[in-house]
């Protein structure tokens, strides 16, 4: 059975939409979320003769507070929804991957280098280019978009498909 | 910073109510099992280029386009969408998952900002090599036809609109051909 949502995919891009146009107006700038890892790592390891914080360092700095804001709401919803579930490996991992919790570590760890290592390549991810880039029709953004599905349909054809159940 | 803890607040809240945080919407999207993600992407990107271009058209903001330049940009995407279907996650969701109890994806963070370490250390040599490539401007499909004035917000919003429908057919294909 596919997990239902509270809300539907319908009102989550509807509400996602009218979130973002509402930071344009105060925030002067788009939702993003990828510069937060980098500019959290200068935090805690600085690297000497750094190019790249001067950069991102006032990006990083406004969706670090964004995405500290982001699992505060998770937190309240999951809890209001009771959807909240303390769990290391998703069910949907074991019972329709049948995939077990050491591939969860090791994926969890591989994937996400990957995740941000690209998305800095490329200067943006999933929020910043495919959402807040696509909404303003950016080329940059829909040739990400498109190369990113691209990339994420051959993976997962080559590594989960003939598991799945 | 206050203001913008808030509205993080109201994005976290609309990403776990429409599941848009778990694994298996992301992992089914590219198994091509479950279209939640795909959909919603499409209306978010809809409705939000409606609102875009017509509150630009009566100054009420301004665009911020990303740079374009599409060795960089595409072979990203590639590495991005690899590493999204390994670890089931966004960089804009990991938060909310592991705000709703997926620790899994607390590793995932723990990862990305290793990433992040190791692109900084890299950034100037990525930055002047091939692998990055030229950059064109930031330009937009409007921009791509010329287009200013009344005709962009017209044709902003047509694009806008065409996503919307895009997502309802989607919708419709999917109930009609994909089984679990």
């Amino acid at each position: 059975m596919k997990e239902k949502p509270v809300i539907n995919w319908f009102w989550a891009g509807f509400f996602l939409a009218l979130i973002n146009f509402i930071v344009f107006i105060v925030e002067h700038r788009p939702i993003g979320a990828s510069t937060a890892f980098p500019y959290l790592g200068n935090l805690l390891f600085p690297v000497i003769n750094n190019e790249y914080l001067p950069e991102i360092e006032k990006a990083g700095r406004w969706e670090l507070w964004f995405l500290a804001g982001g699992f505060v709401g998770a937190v309240i919803t999951s809890l209001l929804t009771r959807t909240f579930r303390l769990t290391f490996t998703p069910v949907y991992w074991e019972n329709r991957l049948n995939l077990g919790r050491k591939s969860r570590i090791l994926f969890a760890f591989l994937g996400g280098f990957l995740l941000i290592f690209g998305a800095r390549m490329a200067g943006g991810c999933t929020s910043g280019h495919m959402f807040s880039g696509g909404m303003q029709l950016a080329v940059s953004s829909l040739l990400f978009g498109i190369f990113a599905f691209a990339g994420g349909l051959i993976t997962a054809n080559l590594i989960y498909r003939r598991r799945y159940r | 910073m206050l203001k913008v803890f808030f509205l993080g607040m109201i994005f976290g809240a609309i990403m776990q109510l429409g599941f848009l945080d778990r694994l298996s919407k992301v992992v089914g999207a590219f198994l091509l099992k479950d279209l939640t993600i795909p959909k919603a992407l499409l209306i978010a990107m809809g409705v939000g280029a409606i609102l875009i271009y017509t509150g630009e058209h009566f100054g009420l903001l301004q665009f911020h386009i990303k740079p374009f330049y599409p060795v960089g940009v595409a072979l990203g995407g590639l590495v991005f969408g690899t590493g999204m279907v390994i670890v089931g996650y966004c960089p804009g969701s990991m938060p909310e998952a592991v705000g709703e109890g997926r620790m899994d994806a607390f590793l995932g963070i723990v990862s990305g900002v290793i990433g992040g370490i190791i692109f900084t250390v890299l950034y100037p040599v990525y930055h002047n090599s091939f692998l990055h490539g030229p950059t064109f401007g930031a330009p937009t499909l409007t921009d791509l036809f010329g287009l200013e004035g009344i005709s962009k917000m017209i044709v902003g919003t047509a694009i806008g609109g065409t996503f919307v429908v895009l997502a309802f057919v989607i919708d419709w294909l999917e109930k009609k051909y994909i089984k679990d």
